[in-house]
């Protein structure tokens, strides 16, 4: 049975967990063990404003002080008490410091990789990224750096980075050790790009579709659309910008 | 089942399990403002930087009113006709070095860049390429060092101009 100078005590410490949770200078979401206990306090009021008997609340749900835990029994009667309210809907509280700092840590997660991603996401996206092949070239490559003297191409460094829509894609770099690419188109045993650019500027060579060539590659592609080849670390990505796509 | 009622005083007072609900209410939502205020500050501050760390061009060239002479037309219609550059379209930069730069569009409504040495009368680089494209064209030589190059990105009406050195020569 419940003394009134218990039932004084819990009221008078109802207000001020009420004044902590809902006051001026709340601070009660740094405390569990206060959120805790007000929950509790405030089944109990919430019960006892229904007019059920204090004799049938629980005594433990009022005489735990703050900062101690109530037994593992009383927290199960205080429970059954407050009849079907289920218990998700007053213990979310307890736990939510932590659950907001995940949130947030969460969300910064997200930001991060939305930054990091970003302009990947909005760029364009390659239509093929190619690797280095291994395979060592023939003497129709070596043949089609006649056609571009002025690059002063070092042979011994080309390296294949495979075949795209018929077009034998090569770099290698130069005498000034810029890193640089070549198409050469196998069919008509012509080059149809080279370029080389220092390290600071993107390496990019174009090769068009132009009606006037003679060529083999791009048949299904419109007339002066242009396949870009972008030179990234160690792969060739190749882009596509088709005539009448805007 | 029974629903559990707000309790005396959660009018007055505002503290019930009812305010333990609303406090959680308005506390998610707090969170969730905070979350798209940080978002929305991040967005901003990434495209800042973005925008920051973009390369700055050595030069820009403006457009100018020009006209272009018979040299330049002949050329786009002999050697550089693989192109089918459209010559009525032909809209001049402010000059860089000897080097005349010109933009146009061509047969298949891309935007090009000419770069024409008007002392050698040689068209040096063209580059048609269709939108989105980045549209540049790069040149070599003229007052670069051996292996540098310049690069004349489309920007607008404007051009910039970006030169790439190679390595040891900055």
């Amino acid at each position: 049975m419940r003394s009134p100078a218990t039932s004084s005590a819990a009221e008078r410490e109802l207000r001020e967990l009420r004044l902590r949770a809902y006051g001026p200078h709340a601070d009660i979401d740094g405390d569990p063990v206060a959120l805790a206990r007000l929950e509790k306090l405030e089944a109990a009021h919430a019960l006892a404003a229904h007019g059920t008997p204090a004799e049938e609340l629980p005594s433990s749900a009022l005489d735990s002080p703050p900062g101690r835990q109530a037994s593992p029994v009383a927290l199960a009667t205080a429970s059954v008490s407050v009849g079907d309210t289920p218990p998700s809907r007053t213990r979310p509280t307890a736990g939510r410091p932590r659950w907001r700092a995940w949130l947030i840590a969460a969300a910064l997660v997200v930001i991060l990789g939305l930054a990091y991603g970003g302009t990947r996401l909005v760029g364009d996206h390659p239509e093929a990224t190619l690797r280095p092949t291994g395979a060592e070239p023939d003497t129709r490559v070596y043949r089609m750096l006649v056609y571009a003297p002025d690059l002063r191409i070092a042979s011994s460094t080309l390296r294949s980075f495979g075949t795209y829509r018929d077009i034998d894609i090569w770099a290698a770099d130069d005498a000034f050790g810029n890193p640089c690419l070549l198409a050469l188109d196998r069919s008509v045993d012509g080059l149809l790009g080279a370029e080389c650019t220092p390290p600071e500027g993107e390496l990019t060579m174009d090769v068009g579709v132009w009606p006037l060539w003679e060529r083999d590659f791009g048949a299904d592609l419109p007339d002066g659309s242009v396949i870009r080849f972008v030179h990234r670390g160690d792969a060739v990505e190749v882009y596509h910008f088709a005539t009448g796509d805007r | 089942m029974r629903e559990v009622s707000p309790p005396e005083g959660a009018e007055q007072g505002g503290g019930s399990s009812g305010g333990v609900r609303r406090l959680a209410g308005r506390r998610s939502t707090l969170v969730a403002l905070a979350v798209a205020a940080v978002v929305v500050v991040s967005a901003v501050v990434a495209s800042t930087l973005a925008v920051a760390l973009e390369p700055r061009p050595d030069a820009t060239l403006k457009p100018v009113d020009l006209e272009p002479d018979v040299v330049i037309l002949a050329l786009l219609a002999g050697e550089e006709q693989w192109a089918a550059i459209d010559p009525s379209t032909l809209r001049g930069y402010e000059p860089y070095g000897d080097l005349e730069v010109w933009a146009a569009t061509n047969a298949f409504a891309s935007p090009c860049l000419i770069a024409f040495d008007r002392a050698t009368n040689d068209v040096v680089s063209t580059s048609c390429v269709p939108e989105p494209a980045e549209l540049y064209i790069d040149v070599s030589g003229y007052s670069m060092p051996a292996g540098g190059k310049a690069r004349f990105v489309s920007a607008g009406d404007a051009l910039d101009v970006h030169l790439y050195l190679p390595e040891g020569e900055d």
